[in-house]
Order: C-alpha cells, then structure tokens, then sequence
C-alpha cells in the first residue's frame, strides 16, 4: 500500500490549511506519529476494534477545493436544511430566515486553526481523528444564537468520495434545536467526519442521527460535546448502515445542572464490524448522563461498545448510567461490551449494565401460542428491545424513518 | 371429538412426565383437570400448546380431525386451541394492542378471513376490555410488564375473548385471583362458553368449579389421570386430599 505521507504528499495542496506553514508542520508531526503495524492496533483503543482493512484499501478521492455556497429561502416550510452532496457544496435552505450563521474552513485559517486545536489531547491520542485532521478537506461553522429555528436538518450525500471533515456547532444561550443528521455514503466513499458541539448556558440540543452508508462506503462518525451550566445535550445515532462504521462520542459536563445522554441503536449483518464508544466526563456537581447503545447482530457481524463515566472528586451530586445491550441472532455474531467507571466523588449514584443474548424461549413461546409466526414473534421482541430509546425522542419524522429503516432491516435479515 | 389425546408419554431432559395419557373432548364441553403439585398438569397445557421444551415418546393428539403433532406452535393456535399460561410470560416494549392485532390477523389470514384494520380492532379490543373491567389505559401497556399476579390473568382473559378458540385450557387461572376478580374472569368464562366450544379447567381449588361447571372432572397424579367423574369428585378432594387417589 501507499503510505500515508506520501498519499498526503501528492494531495497536500488540495487540503485545507495547506498554505498555513504552521498547519503544515503539525500535520507533518501527526503523520510521524502513526505506525501502522498490528502490534500497535491491537494496543490502541481507538481503532482495536475498528476494521483494519481500509487502511490497505485506502484511496484519496476527492474534488479540488472551491467554495461553494448556495443559499435558498423556503417559505413553505419552518425550519432549516443543509445538504451536502461533497466537499464543495453546500445548499442551505432558511439558513437567513432563521438567523443561522454559516462559514465554512475554505480559506478560513482562523477557523481552521480552531478547530485542529481544539480539544487537541483527546483528538491527537485517536489514529482515525488524526487522519482526519492530516487529511482535513472539508467542514463548516454552524452558529445559532436565537431561537427561530426549531429544527435544522443536515442531509450528508456522498457519493465516490473521501470526506474528512471538522463541524462545529456554537449554540447560544437559552437556545433549544433539534439537530437531525442524515449521512448517506455510497460508491465506495470514504467518510470520517467530527463533530463539535458547544452549549452555552441554558441550552438544549437534541442532536439525532441516520447513520446510512451501502455496502461497499466506509463512515466513522465522531462528536466531541461540551456542555456548559444549566444544559441538555441529548443525541441518538441510530445506524442502519450496510458496512463498517465507527461511531465514537464524547460529552464534557463543565457546568453545573446540566445532563448528557447519549444512545444509539445498531444493526449488524454479513461481516460487518461496527465500533462504538461513548465516554462522559462528569467535571461539575449535579450534572447526569446517560449512555445507552442496543445492537442488533446477525451472520457473522461484529460489534464492540466502550462506555466510559468519569466522575471528578469535586463532581458531587453525579447520577451517571451506563446500559449495553445485545441481541445474537446468530452463532458466528459476536458483540465485545466494556462498561467503566472512574469515580472520585463519594456522593454520586452511578450504575453500568451488560447483557448480550439472543432471544428468551419463553418469550417467543409465548407469542407464537397466541398465533404469530416465529418471525413475527423475533421481530416483536426486536423491536420491543429497542422501543425505550425511540420513545425517548421527540421528533416525529426522526422517529418515522428510524421505524421504516429497521422494520426494512428486520424483514430482509431475520428468518 | 374436538381433542382426543391416545396413549401419550412426554418426557423432559430424560424424565418421563406424563404417562400413556388419555383424554377426550367433546365439543362444547368443560373439562376439569385436578391433581397434587407435580402431576404433569402444566406438562400436558405446554404439550397440547406446541412448546419444543418437551419431547413426544409416544402416543398421539388429534385436534378438530388434525394430527397435532404435526403443527407447530403458531398453527396449534390458529387452528384454535389457546393456553391462558400459569404464569404469563413478561415482554416488556411489546404493547398489548398492536400484538393482539397482528394475533387475531395471523389467524384471520389463516383461515383466509377479512383480517381487522386498526380502527375496527380499537373498537373490539375496548368493548372486550370493559367486560372484563380492564381500564382502556391499560390496553397500551406492555404486555404482562409488571402487572400484578390478577392482572396478568385478566390480560390472559382477554386475549382468549378476542382470538375465541375452539378450545381454551386455563392453567391454574385462579391462583393468585382475589374472589372479586375471580367472579370476572369466571363470568367472562361463562359467557365465553357460549361462543367458544370447550375448556379445559386446571385448578387446585373447588372455589373456582362453584362458579364454572364442569361436565367432568379428572384426577391426574404421577403423569396419567387415574380417576374421572363428575363435580362431585372435586368436592371428594376437598374433604379428603389426593392421597386416597392411586
């Protein structure tokens, strides 16, 4: 295979930031750093449980950088929306109705410089967010200061693309949106996108999430959440994707008041692998969190989740709880769960649970003796499996199209 | 003959349960099943039922002129036999309405009937509810997901009102029932008989044949039933025990 300094060599100039001398160099820095040998893979948490394969397969394709821009207003509809169809493109709708303001990296050192720094520990110890920062191609300012819009929608079309792209939503204060995601990759692309959230006082974000890509894309989804006092951050990825994902989401509480919650509701089949990690830092009192992820696996599918709770010693007050939960729809799934919790604070209620199983006889028993086939009884009790996080949501068309995508999942792998 | 069992020996992880079993019957007649803990009861519910757990040495079950062993589970039910459990099994997630939609529509599609849309199975599923004194906020709950031992049964009731089989077997349904909700569920049984062909009974306690009663009553110990009669018989146990029966 290619290595990668030299994949970033011949693009170099097509990458975001690459006149910046300073951007350069650190890039130059973080590709020193990845060693790309097994002995180091299976040590490093952030791609252990990924699919290595990709990195043999690796192809840079995408289309010379430009700015493009497209505003619309529609005046039949309330709420926003962003489409993206690659790295260039950007079509938003009410964006000027709604008061939303929207900048993107190109020719933005400011901004670039920002958003490579930032939070720059936890994302220089992460092989694939490194990638993504060596390679950055694309990515966007989202600031929300009012509350005109209820409802942003963000449609990810990619298509015989690599995407690495770094995604920044400031939400002001007292703000409340629902932020839905909808990232569709297919024609072999390569998708690795990050996403920062930063909540200032007293808002509440639901950030929800149709993780989509065909069988033959490739789409690691990351968040990086900070939540200041008195905010609500509440995200569900829901992935229904065909091939190996990585959905890997951090929350910082650094306020007082405030709550995370992360969940996520997977599907696996074939020879999928899909890596899953959330991890919650508890820095202030009287915050809580919730991290909860269900997958669903049959033929030979493999799926790893990671939660972590940190609790600081000043953090009192902390209620954090931690589920993981799977169902085995065949002997060659398999599903790793690791649940941990670091606590320093002695007045804090945490809890974390694992179970991985398939079916309950009696269960099925029990329905099939009221008349339901076999199969419709198993897609009973999938669905039941998972309907707690679903109701748990609140936008209706979010709702729908998870509904639609997983009885579309249950009705071509069960049997 | 709706059900007649002939010489049937079931057997659990190598121990036989029941032994050279024979039952018969007749359409539109109530049957009692009696006995000491142990006895194979709830084996011969869960056999008639279709449950895998158990193993046919022998003998054979004919239903409505069918080879019952030949049907699965789900087309034991469709065929219309229904088992009100012992004790009713939790799914949590799995509300009542839309499951005993998809139930009542699965046998309607079997028997090649107009299956029930939404509206039309609302409206079924409250006027059956009322009846048994079940509140229609109870009707979008999961299924069995804690409810009280009486409710669970009452929720058995009601699934048997809606899916109306030829023939129903209730497992100890009284047990755990107030006398209150006793007089419910046996007033819905009452009225069930009717519409439905036959039952049968398995009790622990005479109470429950005050109040439904049945054309014979059978004594079942060690796997076979070693002595049959009329109600009569079942006041014979409350007196004296089983212990007279051999």
């Amino acid at each position: 295979m290619e290595n990668f300094q030299d994949i970033y060599l011949k693009n170099k100039s097509n990458l975001l930031g690459y006149k910046y001398s300073n951007i350069d160099l650190f890039k130059q820095k973080l590709l020193n750093k990845i060693k790309i040998d097994s002995k180091y893979f299976n040590k490093d948490e952030s791609i252990k449980h990924l699919d290595k394969g990709f990195l043999n397969n690796f192809i840079f394709k995408f289309d010379k950088l430009k700015n493009n821009i497209i505003h619309a207003e529609n005046n039949n509809i309330e709420n926003s929306i962003l489409n993206i169809s690659d790295t260039t493109l950007y079509e938003l709708t009410n964006f000027k109705k709604n008061k939303i303001i929207f900048n993107t990296l190109y020719d933005n050192l400011d901004l670039i410089d920002k958003l490579i720094l930032k939070d720059k520990k936890a994302i220089s110890s992460d092989f694939i967010l490194n990638l993504n920062t060596i390679f950055l191609n694309s990515g966007f300012e989202i600031i929300i200061q009012n509350n005109d819009s209820q409802l942003l929608t963000i449609n990810h079309e990619y298509s015989d693309k690599a995407i690495f792209a770094k995604n920044y939503f400031r939400i002001g204060k007292n703000v409340s949106i629902t932020i839905i995601e909808n990232i569709n990759s297919k024609n072999k692309s390569y998708n690795n996108l990050l996403n920062f959230f930063d909540l200032d006082e007293g808002s509440n974000v639901n950030h929800y999430v149709l993780h989509n890509s065909n069988e033959d894309s490739l789409s690691k989804v990351t968040s990086f959440i900070n939540c200041s006092e008195k905010t609500s951050f509440n995200q569900c990825v829901f992935n229904i994707s065909s091939s190996n994902t990585r959905n890997h989401h951090y929350g910082n509480l650094n306020g007082q008041n405030s709550e995370i919650n992360l969940r996520g509701i997977f599907f696996g089949a074939r020879e999928q692998i899909i890596d899953n990690k959330t991890e919650i830092n508890h820095f202030f009192p009287n915050c809580s969190s919730n991290q909860t992820y269900k997958g669903i696996l049959g033929e030979n599918a493999k799926a790893s989740y990671l939660s972590k709770t940190y609790v600081k010693d000043i953090a009192q007050k902390t209620q954090g709880y931690q589920l993981s939960k799977g169902i085995i729809l065949s002997d060659k799934a398999s599903f790793y769960s690791k649940p941990e919790l670091k606590i320093y604070a002695d007045d804090v209620k945490c809890s974390h649970g694992s179970t991985i199983s398939s079916f309950d006889k009696n269960q099925i028993f029990y329905l099939r003796s009221r008349g339901l086939s076999k199969k419709l009884s198993k897609s009973f009790l999938i669905k039941s499996f998972y309907n707690d996080i679903i109701d748990s949501l609140d936008n209706k068309n979010y709702v729908n199209d998870v509904r639609v995508n997983a009885d579309n999942w249950i009705k071509k792998n069960l049997n | 003959m709706l059900l007649d069992i002939k010489n049937l020996s079931v057997s659990v992880e190598d121990k036989t349960i029941l032994k050279d079993f024979s039952l018969s019957v007749d359409e539109g007649e109530i049957h009692a099943i009696m006995g000491p803990n142990g006895s194979g009861k709830s084996t011969l519910a869960n056999v008639l039922a279709g449950n895998e757990t158990y193993e046919i040495e022998n003998g054979n079950i004919i239903f409505n002129q069918k080879n019952f062993l030949e049907l699965n589970i789900e087309e034991r039910s469709q065929e219309g036999l229904f088992l009100a459990f012992q004790y009713p099994i939790e799914i949590p997630g799995v509300s009542i309405t839309p499951f005993l939609r998809s139930a009542i529509n699965s046998k309607l599609k079997y028997k090649k009937e107009k299956e029930f849309d939404s509206l039309e199975f609302a409206k079924l599923i409250r006027s059956k509810a009322k009846e048994l004194n079940i509140p229609n906020e109870m009707l979008s709950r999961s299924l069995n997901s804690g409810f009280s031992g009486g409710e669970k049964k009452r929720y058995e009731i009601l699934q048997m009102s809606i899916l109306k089989p030829k023939l129903a077997i209730l497992d100890e349904t009284d047990s755990g029932l107030d006398i209150d909700a006793l007089k419910i569920v046996t007033d819905s049984v009452n009225r069930l008989k009717k519409e439905i062909s036959s039952f049968i009974i398995i009790t622990h306690y005479e109470r429950l044949l005050d109040l439904i009663t049945p054309d014979k009553v059978h004594i079942m110990k060690n796997g076979k039933i070693v002595e049959s009669g009329t109600k009569s018989l079942a006041r014979k146990i409350e007196e004296s025990g089983y212990q007279s029966f051999e």
